[in-house]
């Protein structure tokens, strides 16, 4: 301060005597007008700008010895005026000296009569005064002709632009200015800073190649430095870039264009292409502009520049040192414990190969310092102190406390501005209070968040309170809001009922014990609703309707809410959207809460994870098709039911390979979803008309008159693979209004074909069911068996001969014989069954349905005993696969339900080891035994499976009816039941449906028996 | 020499006083050409590190300090030639700003947080 005050005393005794401070120095320097135009503007200073005019005098003592006493005016009191005026009076001959020397060189040139011509020469001459006058003389001789007319032109071009009045006023200007400047030396210091005027040096602008603006100002540097060594003269004064600012560019400061490109030519990544273009005047100060560095502050979070492991990283301001270039933050380390290493490395640690240059690495993932894992294969690097809670680490160089990297960085690598900390990086920096709550530390949010402090926040009715200004304590409501301003009414106090605006800095907002407010930003409990408990200060204390939380946020998040609370609306994620967690596990989203999404994954297991752990949203496709245990195809949105199980049902949400997300709106369990394979559900309902098995088609079922598949519905969805073979036949068109006309397939498409007419160049399409294949040559109709329509009509019968033929192998036989054995289970089926699911499911699924078919018939079961089929198959060559189906009985054995019927799992476990013959033997006696014994056990709980089976009606004689049904409901015929699908399986498509329930029981269901049923190749559904 | 290679760009500093850019190797055989008197920095390595900067912005070379206008506008009239930086962050300590203004040297800090415009005219 005493500083200042100091000004004031030596601008006073400028006002004494302001006329001869001008006078020696300028007296000869200017012209007559320009002294007259000088003294009132020196007066104006005077008023405005006392600390200027200090410096001018100042300056003029400094300019000769600038270390000298003439800094002491600045701390010291009227001594130095007297200094001042000593100094003064050494001073003045030596000015005056140089003045003359300038004057002299004027009478020389007095050719040109403009001051500004002869200050700009002056200027040159105190700039090179430590040049011997003879060089003095060599340049003014050599170079002043052509540069001074060129000067002129330039003057002369720039004043021409300029009407008398502003020209006046920046001569004004200028004089005041240089006086100013040629008082004020660097060190004076608290000069204001000179706005450029014309008559200072032009700067161009120069294109050079981004990111070398350093080199070149350095390669400036050299020649310069050249010419001064040579002693000669340098007509660029000053030559500078701006790389943080504007890249790819630097700026030169000469007289003239020529100067300039003289000395920027040939210098490296410079862009002499491009012309240089000059600043304007008034642009230039833009162009040396400093800007402030967003000061940091301790707790602050800040963005990682560099390194690059860091880029980007949530850091938090520890501290920052005392030279204001470095700080210590605190972030999450993203260390792999030497797991990415290159085991091949040398000793040296020099890696055999650069890791990948130039591309970025995969960083690991922020984690918290883990002392074990550093353990594991960093033990040598790792070094501990400190005991308990304040453990800190050494690894690999850098400190650890709490889990965080401790570091120190320069302040330019890290950014203040723009930090936006996302939730999941800040759970990191939460601080685990006493009692173990979480909570984050509302001051550093608040700090990080004090820039986003806008009007925005203000809506019009908001209670508001200005806590700051001159205004403090005026409460009101708000009005309106622009920008950063607020109008608000003044509802209490003298000023009641009145209209003020106010800075939004100044305002906060003001609730009461009770009010039903809602969080509109700011901290991690946006969007909760609650009711305000207490207020302190501007930290707001409130009850959240949805957790019964109290949470405290800052009233500016706040805002008076009528409605109730909708979380989580800013998520990626929304309910029942199918998610990525890992490469292998997918999930649908069951709960969708702000930080935390519950995800019911393929496995049914349900996962609570935050939102960046789950990558992706799967598109839902639509698609997706899956095949149901009848091989009926599953799209989304149908209405499926499970088979066994809880049976539970509901309408298929996303198809994931065989997995369904299935949701029933009726559960709440995980929002109703929940998970089954494809396999273990029958189809209700498809979605839209679509084709769709609406029930049993008993003719197809009765074997007798079906004689090869049992049913369509069981078939594989028609697929063509490969190419289709229709494509190049050449076919005639049997409808339409192409009837009759010959062609060739070119392509197909679905169930069309694109069919290149003979008769005239044209390509048609038409469907492929109306295309007969001809014989190219003879013009035969030829029979084209893989048509698509043919297999998905014919079904197995047509694909598959074999099936037709029985008598293949004996094996088929045995799908003849497979025939009654599914008779039974189908006609119990046929007439149990309203529902095609439900009369097969039991039948076919866990064995109840076989079981129920045996049960049922007792006498059919001795028919099968005695059946030819069963002969057959131990006649057959598929015994040995029979073998695998004794290795079900051995499992159904093993199966607890089958325990029930004891007597008869061994029975079936010798079969198998058997022949044939043996295997015959068995059986009958084996379902003798169990029957009584294990099925009249089982009945009442499985009832329901029974009632609509097979029993009833395949079992013609009432008393078999009863002893039956309960034999399904006993869950063991499974072993029976497989025994004959055993038979049955390979031979009966309609079988087909029960390896679902097998793959779900014995995962091998598929291995053993897949030779004897060579149908199953043809089955999709078996892959 | 003013002239840095481009090797050693990345040793360069810049006085927090008059701004000069030099590389630490430079200062401690030389100082600073503009401070010495005052801040002392030949073969101090401890003074270098807390009176320069390795935090700066704007590269400018200057062959007249007092013709050129960016010169002026620097406040670097007076100085010798040579590289200077536009704007240098850091924080000068107590000592040497005092150190300053006994020198007669007002410290102005050129990190741009003290608005150096003209007091505007009323």
């Amino acid at each position: 301060m005493s500083g200042y005050d100091n000004h004031a005393s030596d601008s006073d005794e400028d006002d004494f005597n302001p006329a001869p401070m001008v006078d020696e120095d300028d007296v000869e320097e200017v012209a007559t007008n320009g002294n007259a135009k000088r003294k009132p503007s020196a007066g104006h200073e005077n008023d405005d700008d006392e600390q200027g005019l200090a410096r001018t005098q100042e300056g003029d003592d400094e300019e000769d010895d600038e270390e000298g006493a003439g800094g002491d005016e600045d701390d010291d009191d009227d001594e130095d005026d007297e200094d001042d005026d000593d100094e003064d009076v050494v001073q003045r001959p030596h000015k005056r000296r140089k003045k003359q020397r300038r004057n002299v060189f004027l009478d020389v040139e007095a050719e040109v009569d403009d001051e500004d011509e002869e200050e700009e020469e002056g200027d040159e001459e105190g700039g090179i005064e430590e040049v011997h006058p003879d060089d003095l003389d060599e340049q003014a001789g050599a170079d002043l002709d052509d540069r001074r007319h060129r000067e002129l032109d330039m003057k002369r071009q720039v004043d021409a632009q300029k009407d008398a009045e502003q020209l006046a006023k920046e001569l004004d200007e200028k004089y005041r200015r240089r006086e100013m400047q040629r008082a004020q030396k660097a060190a004076a210091g608290a000069v204001p800073l000179t706005l450029p005027t014309v008559n200072d040096p032009s700067i161009w602008v120069v294109r050079v190649r981004p990111g070398k603006e350093r080199e070149v100002i350095m390669a400036i540097m050299k020649r310069i430095e050249e010419l001064m060594n040579a002693r000669q003269p340098v007509r660029v004064y000053s030559a500078f870039e701006r790389f943080s600012s504007v890249g790819g560019y630097i700026y030169v400061e000469a007289d003239a264009k020529q100067d300039m490109v003289s000395m920027i030519e040939n210098i490296p990544n410079v862009f002499m292409g491009t012309p240089q273009i000059p600043i304007e005047v008034k642009e230039r100060p833009d162009l040396l502009r400093k800007r402030a560095r967003e000061p940091l502050e301790e707790g602050k979070f800040v963005r990682m520049l560099k390194p690059a492991l860091y880029k980007e990283d949530l850091a938090k301001v520890v501290e920052v040192h005392a030279n204001g270039l470095d700080c210590t933050v605190q972030l999450v380390p993203r260390l792999d414990y030497g797991l990415g290493e290159d085991a091949n490395a040398g000793a040296d640690g020099n890696k055999r190969k650069r890791p990948n240059f130039g591309r970025p690495t995969e960083r690991p993932p922020p984690k918290l310092f883990n002392e074990n894992e550093a353990k594991k294969r960093h033990m040598k690097f790792l070094n501990m102190a400190g005991s308990g809670g304040q453990k800190t680490f050494t690894y690999k160089g850098d400190d650890y406390q709490n889990g965080f990297l401790i570091k120190d960085v320069k302040i330019t690598h890290v950014r203040a501005v723009d930090v936006n900390p996302r939730m999941e990086e800040m759970q990191f920096f939460s601080v685990t209070g006493a009692d173990g709550t979480e909570t984050l530390d509302l001051v550093a949010v608040q700090a990080a968040q004090k820039a986003a402090q806008t009007g925005s926040i203000f809506a019009a009715g908001d209670n508001v309170e200005i806590y700051d200004g001159e205004q403090k304590g005026v409460r009101g409501t708000t009005v309106s809001v622009r920008g950063d301003i607020v109008t608000l009414k003044v509802t209490e106090g003298p000023l009641n009922g009145r209209r003020i605006e106010a800075p939004v800095k100044t305002l906060r907002k003001l609730f009461r014990d009770g009010d039903h407010v809602k969080v509109i930003g700011g901290s991690k409990y946006i969007d909760e609703v609650g009711l305000v408990t207490k207020i302190k200060d501007d930290k707001v204390t409130l009850l959240c309707d949805s957790t019964q939380q109290e949470i405290t946020v800052f009233s500016r998040d706040l805002k008076r809410a009528a409605d109730s609370a909708t979380l989580g609306n800013d998520s990626d994620f929304e309910l029942n959207d199918l998610c990525q967690i890992d490469a292998a596990t997918v999930g649908v989203v069951v709960k969708v809460d702000r930080e935390v999404l519950r995800i019911i994954d393929q496995n049914a297991n349900v996962r609570t994870l935050i939102h960046s752990q789950v990558a992706t949203v799967i598109a839902r496709n639509r698609n997706a098709v899956a095949t149901d245990r009848d091989g009926s195809e599953i799209r989304n949105d149908d209405l499926v039911k499970e088979h066994g199980g809880e049976g539970r049902s509901g309408y298929v949400l996303h198809i994931h390979r065989g997995i369904l997300f299935v949701q029933n709106r009726t559960e709440t369990e995980n929002n109703g979803v929940f998970v089954v394979r494809s396999t273990n559900v029958t189809t209700l309902a498809a979605k839209s008309g679509r084709t769709q098995a609406t029930g049993p088609d008993l003719g197809k079922l009765n074997p007798a008159i079906q004689q090869g598949g049992p049913n369509g519905t069981a078939m594989p969805p028609p697929r063509s693979m490969g190419r289709d073979r229709l494509i190049g036949k050449t076919i005639t068109i049997r409808k339409g209004p192409y009837k009759g006309l010959l062609g060739i397939v070119k392509d197909t498409m679905g169930d069309e074909a694109r069919v290149e007419l003979h008769t005239k160049n044209k390509i048609i399409s038409v469907k492929r069911d109306i295309c007969g294949v001809k014989d190219p040559v003879t013009g035969n109709t030829m029979d084209f068996g893989g048509k698509f329509p043919n297999r998905s009509r014919g079904g197995f019968a047509g694909a598959t001969p074999a099936y037709n033929g029985g008598g293949r192998t004996p094996a088929w036989g045995g799908s003849g014989r497979s025939g009654p054995s599914w008779g039974t289970p189908s006609g119990g089926r046929t007439p149990g069954g309203p529902s095609w699911g439900g009369g097969r499911t039991p039948g076919w699924g866990g064995g109840d349905g076989s079981r129920t078919a045996y049960g049922g018939g007792d006498g059919s079961r001795t028919a099968y005993g005695g059946d030819g089929s069963r002969t057959a198959y131990g006649g057959d060559g598929s015994r040995t696969a029979y073998g695998g189906a004794t290795a079900y009985g051995g499992n159904d054995g093993s199966r607890t339900a089958y325990g029930g019927s004891g007597g008869r799992t061994p029975g079936w476990g010798s079969a198998p080891s058997k022949s044939s013959a043996a295997l015959s033997a068995p059986t009958p006696g084996a379902y003798n035994a169990p029957t009584p014994g294990g099925y009249s056990a089982p009945t009442p709980g499985a009832y329901q499976y029974s009632a609509p089976t097979p029993g009833p009606v395949d079992a013609p004689t009432p008393g078999n009816y009863s002893a039956p049904t309960p034999g399904d409901t006993a869950a063991h015929p499974t072993p029976r039941g497989y025994g004959a699908y055993g038979g049955g399986y390979g031979a009966t498509p309609a079988a087909a449906p029960t390896p679902g329930a097998w793959a779900a029981e014995t995962p091998y269901a598929g291995g053993p028996e897949t030779p004897a049923p060579g149908a199953y190749d043809e089955d999709p559904r078996y892959d | 020499m003013a002239y840095i290679p481009p090797n050693q760009h990345r040793h360069m500093r810049a006085c927090m006083v008059c701004s000069i850019v030099r590389t630490f190797q430079q200062f401690m055989q030389s100082g600073c050409p503009n401070c010495e008197s005052f801040l002392e920095l030949t073969g101090n390595s401890d003074a270098i590190s807390d009176c320069t900067s390795q935090v700066f912005d704007g590269l400018l070379t200057v062959s007249n300090t007092e013709k050129s206008w960016v010169a002026r506008y620097q406040r670097l009239e007076g100085y010798v030639p040579g590289v200077y930086a536009i704007q240098v962050e850091g924080i000068l300590p107590e000592d040497a700003v005092v150190a300053a203004e006994n020198a007669g040297v007002h410290y102005i800090p050129r990190d741009g947080s003290v608005s150096e415009a003209l007091p505007t005219e009323g």
